[in-house]
């Protein structure tokens, strides 16, 4: 509801390409859209999953397809978007979370270097279980 | 009874979800698609054989795993995709119908999942 | 500007002091979690920053919000449960998508952004226990 003072006030038509206007604009909308990357990447997931389930010949065969060079361009995009994601989000997060150890706030610092460690470990746990 | 919301909002729900997918996403498709987009496909990582890859899926875990995180990660991706269209191309007014397509496109894809799993040999 | 009075940033002590009480004790460590948000000079810059209010005017905003974060955050006060019945709104919190450019714009670092998300996980821990313990008061 506007009060009856903001109905009179001039309200400045926001461009269509605002988002384009800032360097932080831009990022964040880049940031945002990283999101098609992760939805695309699932969709990636469960057709390797669906090509694993039909036999050895389907899975061979999806290999071949994710080695042909535009998938794997499509696919370094999608890499680049999704560290951008992962970049992004972590470093926000002490910003959003704040954790407290004995009635002291955890510097955001310790806060970043553990959730990036985080990361790391997973990632070496997950790439242990594909790889062996 | 103090509730915290005014009108009855189903947003801190989505809300909740959407960050639990970002932070899932974060950590943990940077290296699949490493490996699975990247080093198979150009050799630098042998990709396992697909005995090891079907032992590993079929796993109960495994398949709880995959579904929580697809659950989590495509609600993410449809929370962004709302909210970004909204602003980029000024459609706020059609919040509800935008709403509907991405959730439910993001339902859709955490129901394949579920089948594809659940039908995983 | 009626949007910052409409979330009651004044403090809403469980149990009020009357005068012969005395003042409401504080620990520097408990003035020191809501400082930072209370140092807010209402010069609405995060306001102009923001692409989501200029794109919806009817959201509530980043200094609104962040003001109710330094009462719902102040040690003396208990309002928590009536300041989400107005922030926790869809032209609420909800509106935010974290661009962070009202924490850049601001003149006296108060980072309205970080008060807006802390909000939000505010909420849903308000929502789930709400659902979960609807007997408790919280």
């Amino acid at each position: 509801m506007t009060s009856h003072l903001e109905a009179r006030y001039h309200r400045q038509r926001v461009p269509l390409l605002w988002w384009l206007g800032r360097r932080t604009y831009l990022a964040f909308t880049l940031r945002e859209l990283s999101s098609v990357f992760v939805a695309w990447f699932i969709v990636e997931l469960l057709l390797l999953i669906r090509a694993v389930a039909s036999g050895p010949a389907d899975y061979q065969r999806f290999l071949d397809l994710l080695g042909n060079p535009a998938m794997v361009v499509l696919n370094v995009v999608t890499l680049a978007f999704l560290l951008y994601h992962t970049i992004t989000f972590l470093n926000l997060t002490p910003q959003a979370v704040v954790v407290k150890v004995r009635g002291r706030r955890v510097p955001k610092r310790a806060l970043l270097a553990g959730m990036y460690l985080t990361w790391a470990v997973v990632s070496v746990v997950l790439a242990w279980l594909m790889v062996s | 009874m103090a509730r915290p919301a005014e009108k009855v909002t189903v947003e801190p729900y989505i809300w909740a979800l959407f960050s639990a997918g970002g932070m899932i996403a974060a950590l943990v498709l940077p290296v699949l698609v490493f490996l699975i987009g990247v080093a198979f496909p150009l050799g630098w990582v042998d990709p396992p054989d697909h005995g090891q890859l079907a032992g590993l899926i079929t796993n109960l875990l495994t398949k709880l795993a995959v579904l929580g995180i697809c659950f989590l990660c495509l609600v993410h991706a449809a929370h962004r995709l709302r909210f970004t269209s909204e602003h980029t191309l000024q459609i706020q007014r059609y919040d509800p119908l935008i709403a509907t397509v991405c959730y439910g496109g993001a339902l859709v894809g955490a129901a394949a999942a579920l089948y594809l799993l659940s039908t995983f040999p | 500007m009626h949007k910052l009075v409409k979330v009651k940033p004044w403090l809403m002590p469980e149990v009020e002091h009357s005068i012969e009480d005395g003042e409401y004790l504080q620990t520097p460590a408990e003035l020191d979690d809501y400082k930072q948000f209370s140092m807010c000079i209402n010069c609405m810059l995060c306001y102009s920053a923001c692409p989501v209010y200029g794109l919806d005017n009817e959201f509530i905003g980043p200094a609104a919000i962040t003001l109710a974060q330094r009462y719902n955050l102040d040690s003396r006060d208990d309002g928590q449960p009536d300041r989400l019945r107005v922030i926790a709104q869809p032209e609420g919190i909800w509106d935010c998508t974290f661009v962070g450019e009202c924490s850049r714009a601001c003149p006296k670092g108060v980072d309205p952004a970080a008060a807006i998300q802390q909000a939000k996980i505010r909420a849903v821990n308000a929502t789930m226990m709400s659902v979960l313990m609807p007997w408790s008061e919280r």
